[in-house]
């Protein structure tokens, strides 16, 4: 992984579940305890979407939460990217054929980086993390760009 | 027995004895009468170094006589509720299925009672047991937006698991003309259908 | 001054069993004036898609209703299965799963262990625990391959076999936890703080429990001796003798609060070990699987037509779960209870009358969610001020300080 050097701050995540079993959710929480321990690289769970940087959403969407998920995606502030964790966020998975589920998600708001898995391991998360960081870089310097 | 007599006095105030299967078939007999269509004892063996006998009360009554047999339960001892669900075969009638288990708190001695009665599509209609047990709510609640069966007496009517801006006259677990199956988002396609396209190779 | 009516959304996003949960409570003050219960928010259709689908891919389903309960909803499916088919499972494959089972029970009181601390504002508490909790995940890896969604039983046995390494393996975690257990106690149940915070809070009283259709730790911390292991034993625990654990039991009497739960919660996983031990120490040799192709299993299953229900004692409570066969290779009728679905039914009169900073013990009680309560403020009413659930967590950790000074005074 190459320097940071425009995107210069701590990551906030903001973690959104969907519809999904709970077994992505519980490795996620499970990625900031001590045995993963993601804060150590500044990576910091969040209560408000409006203070986060990063997204992370899991399930497949129920009917009713399309909207809501479209709100907390437009209350980040720019740059933002938006990760998928599990398989049935990315593609439906094993609910691929209910009546109350719209997903996978990157039809409802646009994706950045998918871990598949079912669950993921929390090792796969922060790595996840680790990339949408890239991306945020890249935006940034976009974004910087524009400015000058 | 210290344990028994405590849950015997939660049912109707004096300590009494536990029955057994047939003396709760005996005694649903007796209320039901007629309206006792079919029944059986069903017994299952678990362990396996102990066998130990478990017995379950499947019995097929009247609609008319729910009711009355959900109170008979009552009265032998308060039970827990297991579950309320239907089978809709996409004929005439649902086939509403209720499950009860008496005796809780007893090591190896709970006793499940299921009921089972046809419900004519033409009147979804049956009273509700949230009067003697508040906590069947939910599952009057889902009963009622899943298969469309109204409950007399029921005060919350909001639906329970769908959205609130559900169609009307949609019901996920109906197999007739108000099921679900063209709400369905197929969301990737199952290896069967790439198969028959011919897609496999892609 | 008139009072002003607050509405507070907690919810929906909210990583929970079955469903993500919206509670809106309207509070006067510091009390909670009114309460209303949205479910539903991850209301996926599983008994729908079931009903579609062949046995084995519908047990890989009932997997997925809930992560952390993971095996519970398998273990009432293959249970119902094998009753309606009339198979039996082999001794060693009745052992192997109670064994599974109570890691995974383990697992999960220590996440709700956690998650109590965390919204009591104990968060070095809340990392101690889970730190604890990533022992049993190990083990469970080791025996299943993976952290979460094990998928390693099958109708009419398990998947995976149990190896000598294994056993050693299960031996050193049983000791590990007999020692974090007592440190435990130590910590939540002798703590004059935890005690102040807890006790009162959330109270349910064993006749309220009882209507209100409550179960598992919930229904037995009120003092109901309910415990499917104990009432309808199935596998090795016929074997076993489990009995429920209650508080009477072990202090004389229930009060039904926050602090008996946690008392339940922290026994039970002593009573997991103990379960885990004699499966082990009593393991019959043979084989795992009654019907080892699944081809001729769903064959099997095609030609059968019967019903039957069965349960298990998750973690949470008792999950049902009833099954018909007919004619199909698949449940032409399944339906599910999780625990979750009747133990939600306390909020109401619970949250009635409590105060603001009782909010999350009163939600985290019955073990609904994980640590992460962090949800959105999406919702507001003409009539009220929308206030976010960090100002409850706040208020809950206030009034945890404020006992603290108070206890140590």
């Amino acid at each position: 992984m190459g320097k940071l050097t425009n995107f210069k701050r701590s990551l906030w995540v903001f973690h959104a579940s969907g519809g999904s079993c709970n077994g992505c959710d519980i490795e996620i929480i499970a990625a900031l305890t001590p045995r993963y321990d993601a804060e150590r690289f500044g990576i910091k769970l969040v209560g408000s979407p409006r203070h986060a940087d990063v997204l992370l959403v899991t399930g497949a969407i129920p009917r009713d939460f399309a909207d809501k998920l479209k709100r907390i995606y437009e209350q980040m502030p720019d740059p933002k990217a938006v990760i998928v964790v599990g398989n049935c966020g990315t593609s439906g998975g094993l609910f691929y054929d209910s009546y109350n589920l719209v997903g996978p998600i990157d039809e409802i708001i646009p994706v950045d980086v998918y871990v598949p898995g079912c669950p993921p391991r929390p090792e796969a998360i922060i790595d996840a993390v680790v990339k949408a960081w890239l991306k945020l870089e890249k935006l940034e310097k976009e974004l910087e760009g524009k400015k000058e | 027995m210290a344990e028994a007599g405590e849950v015997g006095k939660r049912a109707g105030g004096e300590e009494r004895m536990n029955m057994n299967a047939e003396q709760i078939l005996e005694k649903l007999k007796e209320s039901l009468g007629n309206a006792l269509l079919t029944y059986e004892i069903k017994e299952y063996t678990m362990g396996v170094r102990r066998k130990r006998t478990l017995y379950e009360i499947w019995a097929e009554i009247d609609k008319s006589a729910f009711r009355k047999a959900v109170e008979t339960i009552f009265n032998i001892d308060y039970p827990h509720l297991h579950f309320i669900t239907g089978e809709d075969t996409g004929g005439d009638v649902i086939k509403m299925i209720y499950s009860f288990g008496i005796y809780h708190g007893h090591p190896g001695g709970e006793i499940s009672i299921t009921l089972k009665f046809d419900l004519p599509k033409s009147e979804l209609v049956l009273p509700t047991i949230t009067d003697l047990m508040i906590g069947a709510e939910t599952n009057e609640r889902e009963i009622r937006e899943m298969l469309g069966v109204e409950f007399e007496g029921l005060k919350n009517k909001r639906h329970l698991f769908l959205p609130d801006d559900w169609p009307e006259g949609k019901y996920p677990w109906r197999r007739d003309e108000h099921g679900v199956d063209d709400m369905v988002k197929y969301m990737h396609k199952s290896v069967k259908e790439i198969r028959k396209k011919g897609e496999g190779n892609a | 001054m008139p009072k002003t009516a607050y509405y507070i959304p907690v919810g929906p996003i909210h990583p929970a069993l079955k469903e993500p949960i919206r509670v809106e409570a309207e509070i006067e003050g510091e009390k909670v004036v009114k309460v209303d219960v949205k479910r539903g928010f991850a209301h996926r259709g599983i008994e729908y898609m079931g009903m579609k689908r062949n046995a084995i891919q519908t047990l890989y389903l009932s997997e997925r209703i809930c992560g952390i309960c993971s095996i519970s909803h398998p273990y009432a499916f293959v249970v119902a299965a094998e009753k309606a088919l009339g198979i039996e499972a082999p001794p060693r494959a009745q052992y192997i799963r109670p064994i599974i089972a109570e890691l995974e029970r383990i697992h999960s009181h220590l996440l709700w262990l956690g998650v109590i601390a965390h919204e009591m504002g104990f968060d070095s508490l809340l990392f101690w625990i889970w730190k604890g909790r990533e022992k049993v995940l190990d083990i469970l890896e080791l025996l299943t391959g993976n952290r979460i969604n094990y998928s390693v039983f099958m109708i009419g046995g398990v998947r995976r076999d149990l190896k000598e390494s294994h056993i050693k393996a299960l031996k050193d975690m049983i000791t590990y936890y007999w020692e974090f257990t007592e440190k435990m106690k130590e910590i939540m149940l002798s703590d004059p703080v935890y005690k102040a915070r807890t006790r009162g809070v959330a109270q349910l009283s064993k006749e309220l429990a009882l209507k209100l259709n409550v179960v598992g730790p919930t229904a037995r911390a009120a003092g109901l001796r309910m415990d499917i292991r104990q009432d309808m034993p199935y596998d090795a625990y016929a074997d076993i003798d489990v009995r429920a654990v209650v508080p009477q039991d072990i202090v004389g009497e229930a009060r039904g609060d926050a602090y008996d739960i946690t008392m339940v919660r922290i026994y039970e996983i002593e009573q997991s070990l103990d379960i885990i031990e004699y499966c082990v120490d009593n393991l019959p040799e043979g084989k795992i699987l009654a019907i080892p192709n699944y081809v001729a299993l769903l064959a099997k299953i095609r030609r059968t037509k019967g019903e039957a229900i069965g349960a298990h004692e998750a973690p949470r409570g008792e999950v049902v779960h009833y099954l018909k066969f007919d004619g199909r290779d698949g449940p032409s009728v399944w339906k599910v209870i999780a625990p979750s679905y009747n133990n939600i039914n306390s909020w109401a009169p619970l949250l009635l009358g409590a105060e603001v900073a009782d909010i999350p013990i009163v939600v985290a009680y019955i073990d609904p969610c994980m640590c992460c309560n962090d949800r959105v403020a999406l919702l507001k009413t003409p009539e009220g001020k929308v206030l976010g659930y960090e100002y409850i967590h706040k208020k809950a950790v206030e009034k945890t300080k404020r006992i603290e000074r108070e206890v140590k005074k």
